[in-house]
C-alpha cells in the first residue's frame, strides 16, 4: 500500500571505479556521499561520475551499505549487521572502506569503520600496532625505556 | 596506443595521519593510548598535543564514566573509580597509584576542586605551598597553574576555591579567595594561559 515507486522509475547515477567498472546506484543512494553530490552540480545531468580513488571491489560494498542505509529497516539494525561484516573482514578492505569513506565523505560509515579500527586496536601492544598502520618506530632505544617507564601501568 | 602497466604489486593499504589521529585515536580509551605513547614519536607527540586532547574529549562522551572519589574514609586518600558501559565497577584505586607521574607518593594531601570537560582541578594542601594543579587524566598530563602565595606571600590562608571552563574563552579558570589579613582578602583568578593569577584586592 505504501509501494508507489513501482510505477515510476527511480533516477539512477552511474558511477565510475578506479579500474573503469560502471555502477547504476539509486540516486538517494548515492547522495549519501557529500562528494558524489558535489559532483553531480558541477557534471550535467546524465554524465557518468568518475571516482578514481575507489576500486570496484570497494565501491560495491560502499554501494550496498549506502542502499541499505536508504531502506525503511530499522537503520539500527541494519548498522549492527555491517557492523559485524567489517569486525570480521581482512584489514585491508577495512583500510580500504575507510579511505573510500573518507574520499567520498559518507560520514557514518566513516564513523562505523573506524570504531571498528578502534576497537580492534583496544588489546594490542604497540609493537603489533606498528605493524598493522605499518609505522616505523623512530623512537631509539633509549627514548622508548624511558616512556614505556612512565606508562608501566597501562601495560598491566 | 597509450601503454597501460598492470598494477600486480601487492597492494596496501595505508591509513593517512590525519584520519588515524582526528578520527581513530579520539576512540580509544585512556589506557590504551597511554600505552601507543610509545608507537612512534609522531603519536607520542600527538598524544601530548592540546588539540588532541579536545579532540578526545569530544569523542569521549560515549566512554566509559570515571568519579573521583575524595578523602576515602578508610585512609584520607582520593581514589579513582571507573564505570564500564553497564555502570558496573571496573576500576578502583588510589588516584597516587594510578598517576605516579603527575601525583607523588607522598602527595596524599591532593583534593580535588572540581571537573569540567574531563579536567580535573586539583590543589595541594599538604603545607603553606597551597598549589592549584589541572590535570588531564586522559593523557596524564599536570600543570601547575599557580598559587596564591605567588602573588602575596603574606596570605594568611585560602578561604575558597572554585575550577571551571569558559567556553567563550576556550580556556580553563582558577579562582581563589585568600585572607590578606583582618580587614582584606585576596582574589585571585587563575588560568592556563596566563599561568600567573590576576590580582584584585578588597
Amino acid at each position: 500500500m505504501a509501494s508507489s515507486s513501482t510505477s515510476e522509475q527511480k533516477k539512477k547515477i552511474r558511477l565510475k571505479s578506479a579500474d573503469n567498472e560502471l555502477f547504476d546506484v539509486d540516486e538517494d543512494a548515492a547522495l549519501q556521499s557529500e562528494t558524489i553530490k558535489n559532483l553531480l552540480q558541477e557534471i550535467s545531468g546524465d554524465q557518468i561520475v568518475p571516482l578514481p580513488n575507489v576500486t570496484s571491489k570497494i565501491l560495491a560494498k560502499v554501494i550496498e551499505y549506502c542502499s541499505n542505509m536508504c531502506e525503511l529497516d530499522p537503520i539500527i539494525s541494519v548498522n549492527k549487521q555491517w557492523e559485524s561484516f567489517f569486525k570480521n573482514c581482512d584489514q585491508d578492505t577495512l583500510f580500504d572502506t575507510i579511505l573510500a569513506a573518507n574520499y567520498l565523505s559518507i560520514k557514518s560509515l566513516l564513523d562505523l569503520t573506524c570504531k571498528c579500527v578502534a576497537d580492534m586496536m583496544k588489546g594490542k601492544t604497540p609493537e603489533e600496532i606498528r605493524e598493522k598502520f605499518h609505522i616505523v618506530n623512530d623512537l631509539t632505544s633509549e627514548e622508548e625505556a624511558k616512556i614505556r617507564a612512565e606508562i608501566s601501568w597501562a601495560f598491566e | 596506443m597509450e601503454e597501460k602497466t598492470a598494477k600486480s604489486e601487492i597492494h596496501l593499504p595505508i591509513l593517512p595521519d590525519d584520519l588515524i589521529v582526528e578520527q581513530i585515536l579520539p576512540r580509544l580509551p585512556v589506557k590504551s593510548l597511554i600505552r601507543f605513547k610509545s608507537v612512534s614519536k609522531y603519536w607520542f607527540s600527538t598524544i601530548f598535543s592540546n588539540k588532541f586532547e579536545k579532540t578526545h574529549l569530544k569523542f569521549s562522551y560515549y566512554c566509559p564514566q570515571v568519579l573521583m572519589l575524595e578523602n576515602g574514609y578508610l585512609d584520607g586518600l582520593n581514589y579513582w573509580l571507573s564505570l564500564d558501559e553497564c555502570s558496573n565497577v571496573k576500576e578502583l584505586v588510589a588516584f597516587y597509584c594510578k598517576y605516579s607521574i603527575i601525583v607523588p607518593s607522598d602527595f596524599y594531601s591532593i583534593c580535588v576542586k572540581g571537573s569540567d570537560n574531563g579536567l580535573l582541578g586539583l590543589y595541594d594542601a599538604s603545607d603553606e605551598d597551597f598549589c592549584f594543579y589541572l590535570c588531564n587524566p586522559a593523557t596524564q598530563q599536570c600543570s601547575r597553574v599557580g598559587s596564591p602565595y605567588d602573588n602575596h606571600p603574606e596570605s594568611m590562608g585560602v578561604f575558597g576555591s572554585g575550577f571551571g571552563y569558559v567556553s567563550s574563552i576556550d580556556d580553563y579558570r582558577i579562582g581563589c579567595i585568600s585572607e590578606k589579613d583582618q580587614k582584606g582578602r585576596h582574589i585571585d583568578v587563575f588560568s592556563l594561559g596566563l599561568g600567573n593569577g590576576k590580582e584584585q584586592l578588597f
